[in-house]
């Protein structure tokens, strides 16, 4: 006989599983897709740290402050794996150290320290042939 | 011959009597001890990688700080449970100096135990004061206020994480486990060997005697609170210089490592080994470790090391159980139980031919209306007298009458509430008895005791180190020819006034060893050492058989006859009669009579002071 | 006849030859120097994981390194928390041949150069101070933990944002004092966030003192950096004096002493936030739940001795001792890739290999960065009826699942 506690948790452990394998499942499905009209470029350009890369490729849409952080988004027109590779050859070119990066099949980050600060590069890819670019900066 | 091959020639005559001295000294013990040493030197290159040669270390550095603690809880009988805050000063000190490798190994080490015996200086200055088990709860005290004092200031502790020290390296030797180990080898020797110069020479003879009876001690002029500072000092000292170089060591100066119990171990670890002994307190920490080192592994590793301050405790309850003396006496013991014959340190001297003593200018004493009221009673009530140079005089009266209370006095142990003692025509009133001795004023005591654990020779030195100019600390350590020259004067004096008193066959037998009565007459032979010219004798005769009290005479009457001035002090009116030219009878703290034998006994006064049931004539 | 037979002995010689003649290499020893017998819990939880991760690398009892077979062995030191001890530790480990040292921590600022001189790696799975590793003044000191930076800045991202008026509170233990120092860093541009910076006694009974302090300066949120007993005092004290204010911790909120001690008041740990690093990777959880399920089979579930209303039992996951289990991984890794033992090579190889963690996230270092967990990987997760979860407004934390902490 099958405690009802036991149960639950088996219950729970499935729902917990599926929901997480749903979402991966529903961004896959998503960078498949075509894209749709591109978000409006940010008016003025973000405060960066200096000599912060800014590939061709990318384009700003906002930025705001999270208390001692920024949080910059922007887009990169490309799929993922140009986006992460672009991204660690312009750190290298600009003498910003990546201190860890992980690549997986529609998501990716790169986690940089240079210019007086660290941070990451979150790369989502959202359609075919954009990722969405969020920076966030820590002043060191 | 010019300067330079002079110098060199008498180097090479000093180390060759040093070595003869060594030679003369050198004992069975002494050999297995400089086995047990080259064995330990050779641990590294024999067994190398099979022990932990940084635990080895560390343990010889604690093995250090023992050592030290020896003089203080062994010389001198002060209970000291401050040893590991003294470990931890000089770790703090020596840490902070080393801080970025900015000073040398050595500069900390020195400036460690330099901290450390300062603070030792500054903190027995109060404590030697007081009595042992208040010096036992002060010295607690101490350690826990340095424990507290490291975890509350992080800033010079480093908090929790502790202070890291960078590897250093001495005289171009990289300090690795191996060269620590040997090191502190080196330094168990050094220490363990200045010790034992210190201990046996005019430094601990005087601690030891402060230790075995202060008020003796003192009457002697010795400078008891100044000896137990110095000596808490130097073990200060010692400990911080073992903990600059344990925290080089452990490369890290870690506050939670030198918490009180580390003193109670030290404490723990001298009295196991025996504080008597010179190497008592090594012995100590070295049962101590091995006996911690069995606990982690029948106790399962680790969680072992938690029982550690419980097996301290316990194995103190157990060596004073057995009477506290310690590993090293103990072995001592069974050694003499197995081998009975065999020689002995101790032996007795064959005596020589007895010297002519050396005659001495005795000087004029004189008491001014002396008074000392105890609240409403007065135990001296104006008294005036004047004792000839070289002359014999006692001072007799009922019980109460004041006549200890006259003698102490003169010898300065009291001050009078009125009134002036004159030596000479000098006022010393305001002297304390240390500088009295010095001016040749001495008193023995009227209750029984000798310094027990001393030898009859020792008593001698003990009262003969004042007139020495060359017995201090360093230069004993440092066996400098002139330390040396007039050690071995001041040992053929102290046998000559030995001699001079019938003990020079027990010159080398513990004064505990010995009768009540030749036990006061080692107090008189101290007294003698210190080169007197006033006596002042309390009672001599207490004590003694009927046939003692002929030997007595005839040794007041060989004192006279140097020249020396006696007051004596006696119940014993048979002994007063054979030699005493002047009595001096005080009633109810008043002189009531002052004269010849014969004068005094037909006073009225005197009579009626003695409610006639004794008479002088 | 003759030349087939030939043919064949030469086929069979060959393939015994092949299929790998391997000599034996003795036992490959890690050492976990932690406080065993001070924090016990922590110390079992990194022995548990570096065991646990031996166990599945040598299910058979062998670790191939190049042509030799090894043993692999965890050995366990015991710090006592203490500095001097963690330094012999590290000594005895060295002698005793240890190829690595999973560390809690304590002590390695002295311990590392020991190490260092012997080639030894020391991966930190615990302490998140900030110094204690650095890739090219310490090339050997790794870490897998959250740091006490990323930790410090993460709260003030995720608090400064709302409009909170924060009392910063401190225990005066080291692990308070460091978090402090993060604390001035993370929220030191933005002075008009905090209300009140206060350091709480680690070793006072009652802190009402502090909060009511820090009530009188006006916070509106207390944001808790000390060990899990001052956490439970600071509960205490404010919600007993009828004060509501959320209250936000490090790591140490997560400590099951929190909970104990306030489990005759269960209602007043909720709410109650803390910033850790997550248990779960963006792949999902079923990583950490393969993790957690294999723990649980080996050592039991971690029960806490506190119920949910309904009165169920409440079990700790077993987050903490993901870090030294993917430590070993990553050292098998590094072995395998270096071919040999040689501590040299090993030690290079660590700033090579990834391995997939425990939770399903990558891991590994660089000879730039010798961290574990990115500050991007501090999640938020809030307490409900003695279990917690992560919290909705945080963008990273809103993306993890709830794992089930209930008997």
């Amino acid at each position: 006989m099958i405690r009802s506690g036991t149960l639950l948790a088996v219950l729970v452990l499935a729902v917990a599983t599926a929901c997480g394998d749903k979402k991966e499942e529903a961004d896959k499905e998503a960078a498949g897709k075509a894209c749709g009209p591109a978000p409006a470029a940010a008016a003025t350009k973000p405060k960066l740290p200096a000599k912060f890369p800014t590939p061709s490729e990318v384009t700003y849409t906002g930025e705001k402050a999270a208390g001692p952080s920024s949080i910059v988004s922007a887009y990169w027109r490309g799929d993922v794996g140009q986006a992460f590779d672009g991204y660690k050859s312009a750190f290298a070119g600009a003498g910003y150290d990546v201190t860890k990066d992980e690549h997986e099949e529609v998501d990716a980050e790169v986690n940089f320290s240079g210019g007086s600060s660290t941070g990451q590069v979150k790369l989502l890819q959202t359609c075919k042939d954009r990722t969405t670019v969020t920076i966030t900066i820590r002043p060191s | 011959m010019s300067a330079a091959p002079r110098a060199l020639s008498r180097t090479r005559a000093e180390v060759a009597a040093g070595a003869r001295e060594l030679a003369r000294a050198w004992r069975p013990s002494a050999t297995i001890v400089a086995a047990c040493i080259a064995a330990a030197a050779l641990v590294p290159p024999a067994l190398g990688s099979l022990v932990r040669l940084d635990a080895l270390a560390a343990t010889l550095y604690l093995g250090v700080a023992a050592l030290g603690l020896g003089l203080t809880v062994g010389r001198a009988g002060i209970p000291s449970l401050a040893q590991g805050a003294f470990m931890a000063i000089g770790a703090f000190v020596a840490a902070a100096i080393r801080d970025g490798d900015h000073a040398s190994v050595l500069v900390a080490a020195i400036a460690g135990a330099a901290a450390a015996g300062a603070a030792g200086a500054v903190s027995g200055a109060g404590i030697v004061r007081l009595r042992p088990v208040f010096v036992a709860v002060g010295t607690w005290i101490l350690s826990w206020l340095v424990a507290f004092a490291l975890l509350s200031f992080p800033s010079l502790s480093g908090g929790v994480e502790g202070r890291p020290v960078p590897q250093g390296e001495l005289a171009g030797i990289a300090l690795t486990p191996r060269a620590h180990y040997e090191l502190a080898l080196a330094l168990v020797v050094l220490v363990a060997g200045a010790v034992a110069l210190l201990g046996r020479g005019a430094f601990g003879i005087r601690l030891a005697a402060a230790r075995d009876h202060t008020g003796a001690a003192l009457a002697l002029g010795i400078r008891v609170v100044r000896l137990r500072v110095a000596a808490f000092a130097v073990s200060a000292a010692v400990a911080g210089l073992a903990g600059a170089l344990a925290v080089q060591l452990a490369r890290v100066a870690d506050p939670t490592a030198y918490g009180a119990f580390l003193s109670f171990q030290l404490l723990v670890a001298v009295l196991l080994g025996g504080a008597a002994a010179t190497l008592g307190p090594l012995a100590g920490v070295l049962a101590l470790s091995g006996i911690s080192l069995a606990a982690r592994v029948v106790l399962l590793g680790a969680s072992g090391e938690r029982w550690n301050p419980m097996l301290a405790a316990l194995l103190l309850v157990v060596v004073l159980s057995a009477g506290g003396a310690g590993i090293v006496p103990w072995a001592r013991a069974l050694d003499r139980r197995l081998r009975p014959g065999a020689p002995r340190s101790r032996a007795p001297r064959t005596p020589r031919a007895t010297p002519r003593p050396k005659p001495i200018d005795g000087v004029k004493l004189e008491a001014d209306a002396l008074t000392k009221r105890y609240g409403a009673l007065a135990a001296l009530d104006d008294v005036s007298f004047a004792l000839a140079a070289g002359s014999v005089n006692a001072l007799v009266g009922p019980n109460g009458s004041g006549k200890t209370t006259a003698l102490r006095l003169l010898a300065g142990t009291q001050r009078p509430d009125a009134g002036t003692v004159l030596l000479d025509g000098r006022d010393v009133t305001s002297l304390p008895t240390s500088a009295r001795v010095e001016l040749g004023v001495v008193r023995t005591l009227q209750a029984a005791g000798s310094f027990r654990e001393l030898t009859a020779l020792e008593h001698v030195l003990a009262g003969s180190a004042l007139r020495r100019g060359y017995a201090g600390p360093l230069r004993t350590v440092a066996r400098t020819p002139l330390a040396r020259t007039e050690e071995k004067e001041a040992t053929e004096r102290a046998l000559d006034v030995l001699a001079f008193l019938g003990l020079e066959a027990a010159a080398n037998v513990r004064a505990g060893e010995l009768s009540g009565f030749e036990q006061r007459l080692l107090m008189l032979a101290a007294a003698l050492g210190t080169e007197p010219r006033v006596l002042l004798l309390d009672e001599p005769a207490a004590g003694a058989a009927a046939t003692d009290l002929p030997r007595l005479a005839r040794i007041v009457e060989s004192i006279h006859e140097r020249g020396i001035t006696i007051l004596l002090v006696e119940h014993d009116l048979r002994l007063v009669r054979s030699v005493a030219a002047r009595v001096l009878v005080l009633d109810a703290g008043r002189l009531i009579a002052d004269g010849s034998p014969s004068e005094v006994s037909r006073e009225p006064a005197v009579r009626a002071a003695y409610l006639g049931r004794r008479s002088l004539a | 006849m003759r030349r087939a037979a030939g043919l064949a002995l030469v086929l069979a010689l060959a393939g015994c030859g092949g299929s790998g003649t391997k000599s034996s290499g003795g036992t490959i020893l890690i050492a976990v120097n932690a406080p065993f017998s001070r924090e016990p819990a922590l110390g079992n939880t990194i022995a548990r994981g570096a065991e646990l991760a031996v166990s599945q690398v040598n299910p058979t009892g062998e670790l191939v390194v190049g042509r030799t077979r090894y043993g692999l062995k965890v050995k366990r030191y015991d710090n006592a928390l203490s500095p001097q001890r963690a330094v012999e530790n590290v000594r005895r480990a060295i002698a005793d041949g240890a190829v690595a040292i999973v560390d809690e921590g304590t002590g390695i600022d002295a311990s590392w150069q020991i190490a260092r001189d012997a080639n030894v790696p020391i991966c930190i799975t615990y302490q998140g101070g900030e110094g204690l590793v650095d890739p090219a003044k310490r090339p050997n000191v790794f870490r897998i933990a959250p740091t006490d930076h990323g930790v410090a800045f993460r709260l003030a991202e995720y608090l400064i944002p709302k409009g909170l008026k924060i009392a910063l509170l401190h225990d005066d233990s080291d692990y308070g004092e460091e978090g402090a120092v993060a604390l001035t860093q993370a929220f030191g541009r933005n002075p008009g966030s905090v209300a009140a910076r206060l350091t709480l006694p680690s070793t006072a009974d009652d802190l009402s003192p502090q909060v009511l302090r820090a009530r009188r300066a006006h916070a509106t949120a207390l944001l808790v950096w000390g060990r899990g007993p001052t956490i439970a005092k600071v509960l205490l004290a404010a919600r007993a004096a009828g004060w509501n204010v959320p209250v936000y911790t490090p790591p140490s909120g997560e400590d099951p002493i929190v909970r104990q001690q306030l489990a005759d008041h269960p209602s007043w740990v909720d709410g109650l936030t803390f910033a850790s690093g997550r248990m779960t990777a963006e792949l999902g959880p079923s990583a950490f739940l393969n993790f957690q399920s294999l723990y649980r089979s080996v050592y039991g579930a971690s029960r806490i001795d506190v119920e949910t209303a309904a009165g169920r039992p409440v079990l700790q996951p077993p987050d903490y001792a993901m870090y030294s289990y993917d430590f070993v991984h990553l050292l098998e890794a590094a072995l395998r890739a270096a071919g040999s033992t040689g501590r040299k090579q090993v030690l290079a190889q660590l700033n090579e290999v990834v391995v997939q963690g425990a939770n399903g996230d990558e891991r590994g270092f660089n000879l730039k960065s010798h961290e574990g967990v990115v500050d991007d990987d501090v999640y938020f997760a809030r307490f409900r009826d003695m279990t917690f979860r992560p919290v909705k407004d945080d963008p990273l934390s809103s993306t993890l699942p709830v794992i089930d902490q209930t008997g």
